[in-house]
């Protein structure tokens, strides 16, 4: 991919990134990622961006792609065919995505595929008395918009709580469809609990691997969130599960420097927010954004950084977080939302390589840099531990999109509704200061965020 | 600074308190759990991944709550999308292909006996049958007592407007907001199906270009075919799709695909450029 190009794909789609700025990184994680400008390549270069590597599923013996195809924003089936043609075989999607469109535009691509050579799955949201006839309505209807004979694999959607598993309508349903030939393989998708009542995706998904009768599930997996995951992975190694990975990456550097005369995207919105707000001419604004940007302690560690391993783009760093989690031969497949062709063009090359030695080192600089900033998404770990209820992950997120994403003002008022907000943390013993696994330091990290939302 | 951001935080809180709605009383039917509220960095524990196509068109906030009747239980599901046209996007991308649209709210669709979904102003209302089943009587009888009782009007956004009237087939507007023909460069489109004669075609419009023709035209560089005509068109060749031309006019970008031949594209893109 030429330089220009990579410019563009790394000026669109900022949001979809974790950018690090003021000590804050947050949980929001970046599966759909690459915002890209240009669109399809058709020279030859491209054309022979293809899918090289393939690993059986577990159990179910099928040899699917080492990076497949997520479905959350698929709205044309173009794209699932451009996926095929270049060797993607594993395609995810779910009944709830665009309310089912998602399945239709992927039932509409079917039809221009070998359906033996591909693996569908699709995930239907479980309801605690759902009954075997229930669920069985649901699967006709993702069936009938797939408009395929068969599905590979049928999922309990976002399951949180290990007595799930045990869900006897679900299992009911399913021994009948597979008996009927319908339905091939179960699984399930977890991405951690939501509150104290539910249970951490870890607990869950080793019960569903160790349980016998789950053949697939997809867990949140990326080198800065890897330790739950690693477990999970292992179980399911043993007992013969396949594993497919969603938000495969904790984020991308945001490094981008100022310059003046060639603003990216988001420091334009800057410039122009502090010409409208404060009235300063442009040069003043430009100057003011860059002594702001350029104060912060972590944009000058990310700086030394990406200068330390000729870092260029964002892009380049997302790759490796990508290759990090492909390259684990025990995790089958990584679910990547593709909406356009220029996204699976540049990540289409992946396939099959393997992290250098100075990318790894990389991967494990930037986590003991930045490892006690980064706040996981999902973790619950230190809410017991505050007596205040003060919703910790929460405030970090939103301290992301002040800095991060530039939604001062969305941010601020989000903060303000909060009840229990990091007021509380100024006069308090701060039993939280150890509660973190990953070594954050929980009060300080929140004050910094109150300074930030907060107009005292 | 300081005085600044307190004006804003009371100028949002009054604008907060200008917006706000009650959660819908629906007659006969009894609340069975408190009304749920998600935004942006939520929404995602509610529905999973797709969440995404929401905050793509623009999400802000999301009430939702559980209702029974006798044996019939349903989820009231109410996006605020922020505006008309957000909400058009996502209530359209979430309507079925076949569909009989109602005159409740801007525009509602009952998908007996499981779902209900109505536009209204800036809000997608989402009706899910969870036991029991969505007749279609009381499917509009639902959606009658939430129209009546959200804030807006009941008109569709008036950026249609702009695409020609003649031979449109009528209900097959869309507004995509990325990722059109997913290709990244075309974003923010509305869009209509024709028919003239023999031929059948998609008209597009890019919403962004009425005041800003020139950048959005600029992005059709590497690829795209330029033609020698008094208004400037441009060709390109799309994956499975066939060739799509665009023309920058003085009311902005418009563009045509679905059909075979150039010459079709080029009359098309002429004609529109006349309208």
């Amino acid at each position: 991919m030429d330089k220009k190009t990579e410019d563009q794909i790394k000026s669109q789609g900022r949001r979809d990134f974790f950018k690090i700025g003021g000590g804050l990184l947050t949980g929001s994680l970046a599966t759909n990622f690459l915002g890209a400008q240009n669109s399809v390549s058709k020279d030859k270069a491209s054309d022979e961006k293809k899918i090289i590597r393939y690993k059986k599923l577990g159990r179910t013996g099928f040899k699917a792609s080492d990076i497949g195809m997520g479905t959350t924003r698929f709205k044309h089936p173009n794209i699932a065919r451009f996926a095929y043609d270049h060797g993607i075989n594993y395609f995810d999607t779910a009944e709830g995505y665009h309310n089912g469109e998602a399945e239709k535009n992927l039932g509409k691509a079917l039809k221009h595929m070998d359906r033996n050579k591909v693996f569908i799955t699709t995930k239907v949201h479980i309801d605690e008395n759902d009954s075997k006839e229930k669920i069985i309505q649901k699967f006709n209807a993702c069936q009938k918009r797939l408009d395929t004979e068969y599905i590979d694999a049928l999922y309990m959607h976002g399951v949180n709580r290990v007595d799930f598993l045990d869900h006897q309508g679900f299992h009911a349903a399913t021994k009948k469809l597979r008996q009927e030939e319908r339905l091939k393989f179960i699984g399930l998708s977890c991405h951690g609990p939501h509150n104290e009542k539910q249970d951490s995706m870890e607990d869950v998904l080793c019960a569903a691997a160790e349980d016998g009768r789950f053949d697939l599930m997809l867990l949140v997996y990326n080198f800065m969130n890897s330790k739950a995951g690693d477990r999970i992975i292992k179980a399911c190694k043993e007992n013969n599960v396949g594993t497919t990975a969603m938000k495969t990456s904790p984020g991308v550097l945001n490094f981008e420097p100022v310059d003046p005369d060639n603003l990216t995207k988001s420091q334009e919105k800057i410039v122009e927010r502090l010409q409208n707000i404060k009235g300063y001419s442009r040069r003043r604004a430009i100057r003011s954004m860059q002594s702001t940007l350029e104060d912060k302690s972590e944009l000058k560690k990310i700086k030394k950084f990406a200068k330390k391993y000729e870092l260029q783009s964002e892009l380049e760093f997302y790759k490796t977080s990508i290759k990090w989690v492909i390259s684990n031969p025990d995790l089958h497949s990584a679910c990547i939302s593709f909406n356009n062709f220029e996204q699976l063009n540049a990540l289409l090359p992946l396939s099959g390589t393997e992290l250098s030695y100075l990318e790894k080192r990389s991967l494990e600089e930037y986590n003991s840099i930045f490892n006690s900033e980064y706040c996981r998404h999902g973790c619950q770990e230190c809410l017991s531990r505050c007596s205040n209820n003060v919703p910790v992950n929460r405030i970090m997120r939103y301290a992301y999109y002040f800095q991060c994403q530039h939604r001062e003002k969305d941010s601020m008022r989000k903060y303000y509704k909060l009840e229990n907000n990091a007021e509380y943390c100024t006069n308090c013993e701060a039993p939280c200061v150890e509660a973190c696994p990953y070594d954050l330091n929980v009060p300080v990290n929140l004050l910094k965020a109150h300074d930030l939302l907060s107009l005292t | 600074m300081q005085r600044i951001g307190k004006t804003i935080i009371l100028i949002i809180f009054f604008i907060t308190l200008l917006t706000a709605y009650e959660f819908p009383v629906i007659e006969g039917w009894q609340q069975t759990d408190a009304v749920q509220i998600y935004t942006s960095d939520n929404l995602w524990n509610y529905i999973n991944g797709a969440a995404d196509g929401y905050l793509d068109y623009g999400f802000v906030k999301l009430k939702t709550a559980r209702f029974k009747k006798d044996t019939n239980k349903i989820t009231i599901d109410i996006y605020n999308m922020g505006n008309k046209l957000n909400a058009f996007g996502i209530y359209v991308a979430e309507r079925a292909d076949q569909y009989t649209p109602l005159r409740i709210g801007a525009e509602s669709t009952i998908y007996p006996p499981s779902e209900a979904n109505m536009l209204k102003d800036r809000f997608y209302v989402f009706v899910r049958c969870r036991d029991g089943e969505i007749t279609n009587e009381m499917g509009k009888a639902i959606l009658k007592k939430i129209s009546q009782q959200l804030p807006g009007d009941s008109s569709l956004p008036q950026e249609f407007g702009i695409l020609p009237q003649t031979n449109r087939v009528a209900g097959s507007e869309k507004y995509i907001k990325k990722d059109f023909l997913s290709m990244a460069q075309l974003a923010n489109v509305i869009l209509a199906d024709y028919e003239q004669g023999n031929m059948q075609y998609q008209l597009f419009y890019f919403i962004e270009s009425l005041n800003n023709a020139d950048k959005i035209w600029s992005k059709f560089e590497s690829k795209w075919k330029e033609l020698q005509t008094e208004k400037p068109i441009k060709l390109r060749e799309i994956p499975y799709q066939g060739t799509i031309g665009v023309i920058k006019t003085t009311r902005g970008v418009f563009g045509v695909t679905e059909l075979e031949k150039e010459a079709q594209i080029v009359e098309i893109l002429k004609s529109v450029a006349e309208h």
